[in-house]
């Protein structure tokens, strides 16, 4: 049986894996995407992306919801690592966009959820001389579940 | 008398641990060659949560081989060129170079 927060990741990941050059993003990094990646990368894995789902909130009582349907808060992180062309963070910066834009196709992921909300992107830049970069883009993905509903 | 370190049996190709590099300007002119000791040890980058491995290679060469270099110098070793990064020198005649 698949839950409801399984179903929500794996279309994340599905969608996630639609971002190349060739569906009209700006990068590939859909060609590497990775689940909750522990282990180091190498460098033919570039540019990848790492997807997790580590923290999920419930609030009740809020938003019309009655006391048996629960709004949840699923935190989704994208981690991009890229091979940035020069010493800049150009690559870094098309891969939040593609981001954005593969988030917008559709918010609600096939109406599993209510809609997806943005937390925060950051541009993070090894120090190193490699000029690889990285971005860390935080969603949460609002949906409506029951208390004890998995 | 002060002491004279002989660097050269270090950075002997032959019968030391050097390899031959070109020192080349941006435009790629050869500003001079030099012998260098190349180490090329895979190490793991951080960023984020996530960790890549990749080689972060060094040279050590004889610190008057870097007369007039900076960081818009390339150096070729064995058809590869690479780019300066960051330099250290040691104080005792050789220099650390970190290149990609």
């Amino acid at each position: 049986m698949s839950t409801k927060r399984q179903s929500l990741f794996d279309a994340v990941l599905t969608r996630a894996a639609t971002i190349t050059i060739a569906n009209g993003y700006a990068t590939n990094i859909g060609s590497h995407v990775k689940e909750w990646q522990t282990t180091p990368l190498e460098p033919a894995d570039l540019d990848a992306l790492c997807v997790s789902d580590a923290n999920e909130n419930t609030i009740v009582g809020q938003e019309g919801e009655n006391a048996g349907l629960y709004r949840r808060e699923l935190e989704i992180t994208f981690d991009a690592v890229l091979a940035e062309n020069g010493q800049n963070a150009q690559t870094a910066r098309k891969a939040i966009g593609d981001l954005i834009k593969m988030i917008g196709v559709d918010p609600t992921w096939g109406s599993l959820a209510r809609r997806t909300l943005p937390i925060s992107d950051q541009v993070m830049l090894d120090d190193s001389g490699t000029r690889i970069g990285g971005v860390r883009v935080k969603v949460k993905i609002i949906y409506s579940r029951k208390p004890w509903e998995a | 008398m002060a002491f004279a370190e002989n660097l050269a049996q270090f950075f002997d190709t032959s019968t030391g641990f050097a390899v031959a590099a070109i020192i080349k300007t941006s435009a790629g002119a050869t500003v001079r060659n030099a012998n260098v000791i190349l180490t090329n040890p895979i190490q793991e980058i951080g960023l984020f949560e996530q960790a890549l491995e990749k080689p972060l290679p060094f040279i050590q060469i004889q610190t008057t081989d870097l007369a007039g270099v900076d960081h818009t110098h390339k150096i070729e070793i064995a058809s590869v060129l690479y780019r300066i990064v960051k330099r250290h020198d040691d104080g005792t005649g050789t220099s650390i170079v970190w290149i990609q």
